[in-house]
């Protein structure tokens, strides 16, 4: 209906600029000029479709519950005012223009910079495409969005609860990259595969502005395109923009060069800027716009072209990783988080995500861990399960367009992973085998990789977006399978024009000194084709070698990538260099050097058990460097430089008792910490945290926005002596009284609380226990309660 | 629109810390806190917005015409007692990229994420300054003059404005700035204020620390400082 126009179709211009114009603007909610003045908005619609319009947005943009608030309208009622407004005015011009329903931002944002949790958006936008979808649009618009994870919860809550065509446009500014932080690529190649039927650009700048972004835009998706334009730049003091009309239309012409096929006007436009946009490209046949999309993945901040051999990293795994494994149980994120961004430090390109543990909920975990490796790294992910309701549950919350790892050629595996791939505009990794079991030979492999691309294909899943792993064997076991695996990896490279993914190390298994193998295989596995193996990118030979190969290959012009990372202009290491054998435990803590530390301890242990390290030098040490801090000898960040060495000096005690005893870990005891309802400041709670941990206790962190019934349960569940609660502001103080209610009626835990704006006196007033009144203190009390 | 600011003061930086005049620091450290700045500067994409809006005084406050907007309290009134009949509102943010890295040091080196914590508060602060810079110019050429920055949650004037003063400059739209349901802005590292324009040069000086609900608990105060620059300050 929408997509087979020969020709440019035109968009309207501004509905606020026009209701601004007839002092209209100026209401709480602007949408409610559909009910109070149903001419005035049937008019400005009626003047767009006069002046060439042939799709028309219904007047919506801000019609959502949360911006409705306690104004008394409601989202159903604003809708189909606004539907029919808009029909009024297409049957009034007896005109056969388009209605779409018109959707903004919710104006929140979403965890973990804002308190927006993603069900919620979800609601809130079904809520409205639903009552759209009644009021009989011909297609609902999601315009000058700016997070692009709002906009496809937006996206799936159109598509499972509606039939309409979806537009999707975001906003972005001259450095090409919206508020929220999206590059125009992640946005193209995420909401491409989202299946929407129309993507592009609306508002915050004028033409030509926007023109070198559409560029980029269109060279990352052949859907059509769509260019909503403001009329230049705003002067913030009267509000006017400084293009004229037929600037407008002269800038916006050129829009036509690239093949955009929906042309209109944003912010400051008027049925004049559409007359003379239309006058100027009424006649303009569209040329047929081809774009060659090379095979990546992305965050919503960072796209990664499989344009030479990329990095995937493998640490985020719990695969015989006895200290992962626990702090997936604990849910001790920091462990998880530290794990992704040492392997980005490293060099991973891409990180593979696996949270398989027997006894876990995987779903949840997984979840939960791609949300917070998204709230502090932009490298693409790779969601690597087995379980389709963990995958698909990961999937929904993921930010970009991720990597599913992985199908394979079993009939049951391709029905029940191929849909959710296509579904939520993911790329795949296909894994040759199937019901026949491992292949023995090229061929075999070679076989199943030709069942799984066509079944992808099948489905919609383009062929960049189908990755192929030929499986690698272990040598020591199977002699004969590595060169079957690289012959593989040769002819499906050749044969379908896919990319191909390995993982490396399994190789050696069982072999001394395995680093010369893997190195070897991976260096064989890239010349045979091998675009992405999976490996530990801490292992700096390994990085190497793919470093090495994109030179040789000409894949990394001029070398720069190799250069910049080998040239010996490394950064500055983050402490000072290692005098550290020589020095004590005990100086290493004070000076804050974490290298110095992880060695003296290593040395002290010749002497002392974990526990007289502990009771005679770390928790003295502690004390002392805390009593510094008290006198102003020393400032915060070096207190949490010292409390830093300390911890790495715990864990290294930690990893000798479980390799003793079989895991039994080191606690001095409990401690919740939670910043309180309401409030996502937690930067005090991380470090009361930090300085907690390092001095030997076990922390649960339940993060921020807590509920107070989640604090009680956890009290119980785990027998917590004490809980630590913090809040930033005025305003978030209540909601910890309130807290403290809580926990009073249904346990006997102590509390302490903390954060900018509490005192002692209000603290008391509260019920809290203790007041800390900074993270020094903190520790003090918790060697009160818990010694 | 986008604002620059190249450079932050490292005196400020150490300030916000709580650093001691007479501590000194580590050669080590006082590189660490060199780096953090200059993260800072590689991380922010400050940007602001403000509006011109005349006011009328009315029994519930100063009501910015042609909105529902009210400005409620007797710390405003006396604040802006010179204000003949306009004011500007402003907002600025230095974007959720700086909030990103304050999360992730917190992980990697905990002492840098604290750093970083305070280069983004002073790095809001040297953008809100720029933005005030503006909008005295577009004043003084129309000859007239603006008191200082004055924010919801100084004095009486309740936080609780934060949401509608937002709307009020579209600053979700116009800059990436929200608000959580407990008032808090994010991006966190953002500042709103309203100014108002006088014929003459102000005559109030405005202390926040006088109206500020921490003046008894303050340890900044004790040690004679104060977490906001002084106009002289700011003018340096």
């Amino acid at each position: 209906m929408l997509e087979n126009a020969d020709r440019i179709r035109f968009l309207d211009g501004a509905a606020g600029t026009m209701l601004q114009k007839k002092g209209l603007l100026s209401a709480k909610v602007p949408e409610s000029v559909n009910l109070t003045r149903p001419e005035v908005v049937q008019e400005i619609h009626r003047e767009y479709i006069r002046a060439g319009s042939d799709l028309i947005y219904a007047m919506t943009f801000s019609v959502n519950r949360y911006k409705l608030g306690d104004s008394g309208y409601t989202v159903g009622e604003l809708v189909a005012a606004a539907v029919a407004n808009a029909k009024a005015a297409r049957d009034a011009e007896n005109a056969g223009v388009k209605i779409g329903l018109d959707c903004g931002p919710i104006g929140k944002m979403l965890e973990p910079n804002g308190d927006l949790k993603i069900g919620d958006a979800y609601e809130m936008y079904r809520e409205v495409v639903t009552a759209g979808e009644r009021a009989g649009v011909d297609f609902v618009i999601f315009e000058t969005m700016t997070d692009l994870l709002e906009l496809k919860t937006a996206i799936l809550a159109a598509k499972e609860n509606t039939a309409l065509p979806i537009f999707a446009t975001m906003s972005f500014e001259a450095n090409g990259r919206t508020f929220a932080g999206v590059p125009v690529a992640a946005a193209a190649l995420t909401l491409d595969a989202l299946g929407v039927a129309a993507l592009g650009i609306n508002c915050s700048l004028g033409p030509d502005q926007i023109y070198p972004l559409m560029e980029e835009m269109s060279r990352w998706t052949e859907k059509p395109l769509i260019v909503k334009s403001n009329a230049g730049l705003p002067n913030l003091i009267t509000n006017e923009y400084d293009l004229s009309a037929e600037d407008f239309a002269r800038q916006s012409a050129r829009f036509a060069d690239l093949g955009v096929r929906y042309i209109g006007g944003c912010c400051g436009t008027t049925p004049d800027y559409i007359r003379a946009l239309v006058a100027e490209l009424k006649d303009r046949e569209i040329p047929a716009r081809t774009a060659d999309v090379p095979a990546a993945v992305c965050s919503g901040e960072r796209v990664v072209a499989i344009d030479r051999v990329r990095v995937v990293g493998e640490r985020v795994n719990p695969t015989g990783k006895k200290r992962f494994k626990e702090a997936l149980f604990n849910n001790d994120m920091s462990y998880i988080l530290s794990q992704a961004l040492e392997q980005t430090a490293a060099g991973a390109d891409i990180l593979d995500v696996n949270v398989g543990v027997p006894g876990i909920d995987e779903p949840q975990v997984l979840v939960n861990v791609v949300k917070e490796i998204q709230g502090v790294s932009d490298v693409p992910l790779q969601i690597d399960s087995s379980d389709p309701k963990a995958l698909e549950a990961a999937l929904r919350g993921y930010n970009g367009h991720p990597r599913i790892n992985s199908v394979n050629g079993e009939e049951v595996n391709l029905n029940a992973i191929l849909p959710l791939v296509k579904k939520y505009g993911a790329a795949v990794i296909g894994l040759t085998l199937d019901e026949a079991g491992l292949p023995a030979t090229a061929d075999q492999r070679v076989a199943v990789a030709a069942k799984i691309i066509e079944r992808a294909e099948a489905v919609g899943i383009r062929r960049r977006d189908i990755v192929i792993d030929c499986l690698t064997l272990t040598v020591s076991a199977q002699q004969d399978q590595a060169l079957e695996t690289l012959e593989a990896v040769r002819r499906v490279k050749a044969e379908f024009g896919v990319k191909t993914v390995l993982g490396v190390s399994n190789i050696s298994f069982g072999l001394p000194d395995r680093e010369k193998i893997n190195v070897s295989f991976l260096t064989m596995a890239m010349y045979a084709g091998l675009d992405l193996p999976i490996i530990n990118p801490n292992n700096q030979t390994m990085i190497g070698a793919v470093r090495a190969y994109n030179v040789l290959s000409g894949s990394d012009e001029h070398s720069a990538e190799y250069i910049s990372h080998h040239s010996g202009a490394v950064p500055a290491p983050k402490t000072a260099p290692a005098v550290g054998t020589a020095m004590t435990l005990a100086e290493a803590i004070e000076a804050g050097l974490r290298t110095a530390a992880e060695a003296a301890t290593e040395k002290a242990l010749e002497e002392k058990t974990p526990d007289e390290i502990i009771n005679t030098i770390l928790i003295p040490t502690l004390d002392k460097v805390g009593v510094r801090f008290e006198k102003n000898e020393i400032f915060l960040p070096q207190l949490i430089q010292s409390a830093g060495a300390a911890q790495i000096s715990f864990e290294v005690l930690k990893r000798k008792l479980m390799n003793e005893s079989g895991g039994a870990a080191i606690s001095r005891g409990k401690v919740i910490l939670a910043t309180v309802k309401g409030d996502i400041h937690d930067i005090g709670k991380n470090i009361v945290k930090v300085l907690l941990e390092n001095s030997g206790y076990q922390v649960i962190d339940l993060g921020k926005d807590v509920e107070p019934n989640l604090i009680v349960e956890t009290i119980q569940k785990e027998s917590v002596p004490l809980v630590g609660l913090s809040a930033l502001m005025t305003t978030t103080v209540k909601s910890m009284a309130e807290t403290i209610d809580v926990i009073r009626a249904q346990s006997d835990c102590k509390i302490m609380v903390g954060g900018a704006v509490l005192t002692a006196d209000y603290a008391k007033r509260i019920g809290a226990d203790f007041y800390g009144k900074d993270a020094k203190a903190a520790m003090d009390i918790a060697k009160e309660v818990i010694g | 629109m986008l604002l620059s600011v190249e450079s932050l003061s490292k005196n400020e930086v150490l300030r916000f810390l709580n650093a001691d005049a007479g501590l000194t620091l580590p050669p080590s450290m006082d590189a660490l806190i060199d780096r953090c700045i200059e993260l800072t500067l590689e991380t922010i994409h400050p940007v602001g917005i403000y509006h011109p809006f005349r006011v009328v005084r009315t029994q519930y406050g100063l009501k910015l015409a042609d909105t529902p907007f009210i400005l409620p309290g007797k710390s405003i009134a006396a604040f802006f007692s010179e204000v003949r009949d306009t004011i500007y509102a402003m907002a600025v943010t230095v974007g959720p990229a700086m909030d990103r890295l304050i999360r992730t040091k917190m992980i990697t080196a905990a002492e840098e994420g604290v750093i970083l914590d305070t280069c983004g508060a002073v790095a809001a602060e040297a953008a809100a300054d720029r933005l005030e810079l503006e909008i005295r110019g577009a004043v003084s050429d129309q000859g007239k003059f603006l008191t200082d920055r004055y924010s919801p949650g100084y004095g009486d004037l309740p936080l609780e404005l934060q949401p509608q003063l937002l709307t009020l400059l579209d600053t979700s739209r116009r800059i990436g700035l929200m608000v959580t349901g407990s008032v808090l802005m994010t991006p966190s590292k953002s500042v709103t204020a309203v100014l108002g324009v006088t014929d003459a040069p102000p005559s109030a000086t405005y202390n926040r620390c006088d109206d500020c609900k921490l003046r008894f608990h303050c340890a900044l105060r004790k040690a004679g400082k104060t977490c906001w620059k002084t106009r002289t300050e700011s003018v340096s």
